[in-house]
């Protein structure tokens, strides 16, 4: 989630008004769920793939490591459709069919199509500009501010974590499995207090503000720029058009 | 009781405080904070600092003793702590104390609108107030992503855009590297040539030394000497008393003076300062023309 958080807010569209993305990541879902397999989501998957890595220039070292998890439980599940077993005597326990692996490949590019749009978004649209989007769109003030400390503390916990982690492997704390194991529970059982008493020095900081008991802040305008919109609309247009096209004059198989 | 100047805009009168399990905090603390002054508050640790500047913005409220801002009692009803708030503000010591919104220009934000002003004066102050402190191009920075120096700039943004008249503020370069230090220091200049009054815990006596007009010295929750930097830092007790020493300036001075280095003359502030009356010495001026003399050389 660190990981997440920290190329939403760092890639070179972070800037970018979210309703952009959200349009972009947003068509590109919608069609991988409309249109067939063959050949749309392959095309869905080059294009959300080619505008997280090209456009918001993620690495692609980050990107293979926030898309490695979905990565393997898709495989998992391919793995689980293509193959089917038989119990039957004299024939293989284990066997794929064309028909199932049909399926597999077919669910499977679907699947990533829909993951690859579905990160594109989650990787350039920082939280922050989405509780903020929430706000103009007139989501409950309450609801926002739980979810902007939850953020923060989230954030802290991270950081408080990893410095605590730090601290007890200088002083040997992770050597072997033993150590290990009561050094992780003792950070667990001290993280939650430090966090209670950071919760309530933040209210004395927040006290010396005269907070009045909402926590509303204010951000700068960010432009909607019509000709990101044209081009993501454009996208989502020639995906369908050319899926159209093949299906038209690719004859489908007997 | 120190006397205090009649024209202050806070004051404080034989305030007591004790934290729970009662444990002594504050024994009699006489203080004023005048129009535009800029106060240090110097101590050890534990000697009552933070919670002498936590009682002066009203988070905390004495068990005995008075504040009076502008001259009128203060109050600690909501309606009265939101105009003290509005009139004195306090950077914490710790800025993850203070942080709490997504973005640096959203955090900025908070205190301003907490004032009730227009979102069109609020964006003005948040830049004003970002631009002041050297961090306009992290408005857009989320906080948990700043460095220790960012995020107290961060801090510091967060009450100056609240434009307060007294700015109190706790150990304000622990933890700044010397350009960071020179960084704030300038942005402390541009508030107080604006008027403000500034009040700044430290145990930096140097640092205190070139940039207080008047420091205070606490111990044990009380207010041991204060004054100019020349005459509250003149008593070896009260300084061995608040864990302190002399600043490297004043004593370089003292011992030029006690050689027979240099006849008299006011105790030099700043590096410059002290070239200056070395070299008018050298020349045999004895000190440099028109500085005043000071006995406690």
């Amino acid at each position: 989630m660190d990981l997440v958080d920290r190329i939403a807010q760092t890639n070179r569209w972070s800037q970018r008004h979210p309703a952009e993305k959200m349009t972009l990541g947003g068509g590109l879902l919608l069609l991988s769920v409309i249109l067939p397999a063959i050949p749309a989501a392959p095309l869905i998957l080059l294009a959300a793939v080619a505008a997280v890595l090209a456009g918001a220039r993620v690495s692609v070292r980050d990107y293979v490591a926030v898309f490695a998890a979905p990565l393997a439980f898709l495989a998992l599940g391919a793995v689980v459709l293509a193959v089917s077993v038989q119990p039957d005597a004299g024939a293989p326990w284990l066997a794929v069919s064309s028909e199932s692996a049909t399926v597999a490949a077919t669910v499977t590019l679907r699947a990533l199509a829909a993951t690859a749009s579905l990160l594109l978004i989650v990787l350039t649209v920082p939280l922050t500009a989405l509780l903020r989007q929430a706000h103009r769109l007139r989501v409950p003030a309450p609801i926002i501010e739980i979810a902007v400390m939850m953020y923060r503390f989230v954030m802290l916990a991270f950081v408080m974590a990893a410095r605590g982690r730090q601290a007890q492997a200088n002083r040997l704390g992770y050597a072997g499995f033993r150590r290990a194991t009561r050094s992780v529970g003792l950070l667990a059982a001290t993280l939650l207090p430090r966090l209670l008493d950071r919760a309530r020095r933040l209210e004395i900081g927040l006290a010396t503000r005269a907070c009045t008991g909402e926590l509303r802040t204010l951000a700068p305008a960010v432009a909607l720029s019509p000709a990101f919109l044209r081009c993501a609309i454009a996208l989502h247009a020639s995906i369908a058009a050319a899926t159209i096209a093949w299906i038209t004059l690719v004859p489908s198989p007997p | 009781m120190t006397a205090l100047p009649p024209e202050a805009l806070i004051e404080a009168r034989d305030l007591h405080y004790a934290f729970a399990g009662g444990i002594p905090a504050l024994n009699g603390v006489d203080f004023a904070v005048p129009p535009g002054a800029r106060v240090a508050l110097l101590g050890a640790n534990g000697a009552g600092k933070t919670t002498l500047l936590l009682h002066l913005n009203g988070s905390l409220k004495p068990a005995r003793g008075t504040l009076r801002l502008d001259g009128e009692n203060a109050g600690y009803d909501r309606a009265a702590l939101q105009r003290w708030r509005a009139r004195v503000g306090l950077v914490l010591q710790d800025p993850d104390d203070q942080l709490f919104a997504g973005t640096v220009y959203e955090d900025v934000s908070f205190g301003p609108l907490n004032l009730g002003l227009t979102e069109t004066v609020v964006h003005a102050r948040v830049t004003a107030a970002l631009e002041a402190l050297g961090i306009a191009d992290l408005a857009a920075r989320p906080v948990h992503m700043l460095s220790f120096g960012q995020k107290r700039r961060a801090a510091i943004a967060g009450i100056v855009a609240m434009r307060p008249r007294v700015l109190l503020l706790d150990e304000p370069t622990a933890g700044l590297d010397p350009h960071g230090v020179s960084q704030l220091l300038a942005a402390l200049d541009a508030l107080a040539a604006a008027g403000t009054a500034l009040v700044l815990s430290t145990h930096d006596v140097d640092l205190a030394y070139g940039w207080a007009e008047t420091m205070a010295l606490m111990d044990r929750g009380r207010i041991i000497a204060q004054g100019p930097p020349e005459e509250a830092l003149a008593d070896d007790a009260a300084l061995a008393r608040a864990g302190l020493r002399r600043p490297l300036l004043m004593e370089l001075a003292i011992q030029a003076h006690a050689a027979g280095l240099v006849t008299a003359g006011r105790l030099p502030r700043r590096a410059a300062d002290l070239a200056a009356w070395l070299k008018s010495a050298h020349e045999g001026n004895g000190a440099p023309a028109g500085a005043p003399r000071n006995d406690s050389a």
